[in-house]
């Protein structure tokens, strides 16, 4: 019987798809960046909306390690600061504010390979806060905790003293969420987004430093963007 | 290579009864609902992965990461399992079919099924297109999967891409699912197929008259050798 053997649409389809995804691994970058920079005035801002779901959005990923997004207000809030430091500090909220005003205008870089570009940010510089703690001699590192229960971070007492390490408590102009860590957080504009911990608890001055929670994960100690973790983004604006 | 026949064929597994015909085997169905299952985890947490409100509402990060990546990897294991065995043979026979589509199935493409009913067999020409789909698709967002979280050896532009690719066929993946999903609902008949294993007479009469009965490309142990006789054989088990 004549049979009609047909075009193999279906096997087409098939690997038109393989050879979609394999073009777009090789040249989306430079659509990723285009789709994120189209995207970017309905993106700028800390929710994002529906625009930052359409893939290539520079948007924030909201992570958290925990089961939840501590709410804890500026009332209650406080950060303790200690170890070895000469005047063990309890500082609340308007404690924070009331200590010299740094703003940074930085692009937030997670190690995944999502950026938020020009991101604003106001806060204490962090050695600002050591200083005044007083540290002890021996002091060669500072640890983060979270109060989230769970988190940890750290930096070298060197990187601590950057001025571009902030204990921040606005971003974009505005208090900073509950969602993005609020009202205060680390911010280390140098590396990558692991190194800045949500829900700053505590910083505290130590001999020696434990790795943090996605270092002990295999994240690198040291995160500066684009030399390390294997990546080799551009450098932080 | 299939003969047009009588519109009915015994079952090559369980006891066909009257008036119902064989239209997926134990193992089709198995690694159908398999993958249904695992692709469903990793649908509902790539969800939480992606979209930030759900980020919030669960959180976990960690561990829905490493849900949604060994889940990914076992993905394609049942479709594997099926295909290499014995008990693989009717479906290779069903994906054998999926490849080509004939003129008149084209047509009634063309025409969302209002030309060409006649010509339709086990198989419409949706049905084909949307398992090269799926297919194609999941094969890319595995590949894709592994350069995101194995990758860190490659340039960072390939892993750009990789993320932008492996969201664009998420979303896309997620429409087609839904699309699938709810033909599944709408049309009970061939549901049951994927439940039970059969469909009435009356279904493949109106759904798929052109489904040939005879033998086709493959072994099919238990098929009768001839175009099938009328009636549909008594159980024999």
């Amino acid at each position: 019987m004549q049979r009609d053997e047909g075009k193999p649409i279906g096997r087409r389809l098939f690997i038109g798809l393989l050879g979609a995804g394999a073009l777009g691994t090789i040249f989306g970058s430079p659509l990723q960046n285009g789709v994120g920079d189209l995207l970017q005035p309905f993106t700028n801002s800390g929710g994002g909306g529906l625009a930052a779901l359409i893939p290539g959005a520079d948007r924030f990923r909201l992570y958290t390690v925990t089961g939840n997004f501590p709410a804890i207000n500026e009332k209650a809030y406080s950060l303790t600061v200690g170890g070895l430091v000469q005047r063990p500090l309890r500082l609340s909220f308007p404690d924070l504010r009331a200590l010299p005003r740094t703003e940074l205008v930085r692009d937030f870089q997670c190690v995944t390979g999502w950026r938020v570009p020009a991101v604003h940010w106001a806060g204490v510089l962090l050695s600002d806060v050591i200083n005044l703690a007083g540290p002890l001699p021996g002091a060669q590192g500072v640890e983060f905790t979270s109060y989230d229960g769970l988190y940890t971070e750290s930096l070298t007492i060197a990187e601590a003293h950057r001025k571009d390490v902030l204990i921040a408590y606005e971003m974009l102009g505005a208090p900073i969420t509950a969602d993005h860590g609020g009202p205060v957080r680390l911010y280390v504009a140098p590396m990558y987004g692991y190194k800045s911990a949500k829900w700053l608890r505590s910083v505290s001055l130590v001999k020696k430093t434990v790795p943090g929670f996605w270092e002990q994960q295999g994240y690198a100690i040291e995160a500066w963007v684009g030399n390390s973790n294997g990546r080799h983004d551009a450098p932080i604006s | 290579m299939m003969l047009r026949s009588p519109k009915r064929r015994a079952s090559s597994s369980g006891g066909p009864r009257e008036g119902r015909v064989a239209r997926f085997d134990i193992t089709e169905r198995m690694v159908h609902w398999a993958t249904a299952c695992l692709v469903l985890t990793l649908v509902v947490t790539g969800a939480i992965l992606y979209v930030p409100s759900f980020s919030v509402l669960v959180g976990h990060r960690l561990t829905v990461e490493d849900t949604h990546i060994y889940v990914g990897l076992a993905v394609f294991v049942p479709l594997l399992a099926g295909l290499l065995g014995r008990w693989g043979a009717n479906l290779r026979r069903d994906l054998h079919q999926m490849s080509r589509l004939t003129t008149s199935e084209i047509d009634w493409l063309r025409t969302f099924g209002r030309r060409g009913r006649e010509v339709v067999s086990k198989f419409n020409p949706g049905q084909k297109l949307n398992t090269n789909a799926v297919g194609g698709m999941l094969v890319v967002l595995f590949a894709t999967g592994i350069i995101l979280r194995w990758g860190n050896f490659l340039p960072v532009s390939v892993r750009t891409g990789a993320t932008f690719v492996h969201d664009v066929f998420a979303v896309l993946f997620f429409v087609v699912i839904c699309g699938h999903i709810s033909f599944a609902l709408t049309h009970p008949g061939a549901l049951r197929s994927m439940v039970a294993g059969w469909v009435p007479l009356t279904w493949l009469r109106r759904h798929a008259p052109a489904w040939s009965v005879g033998p086709s490309p493959g072994p099919q142990p238990a098929e009768q050798g001839q175009a099938a006789r009328v009636p549909a054989p008594a159980t024999d088990k």
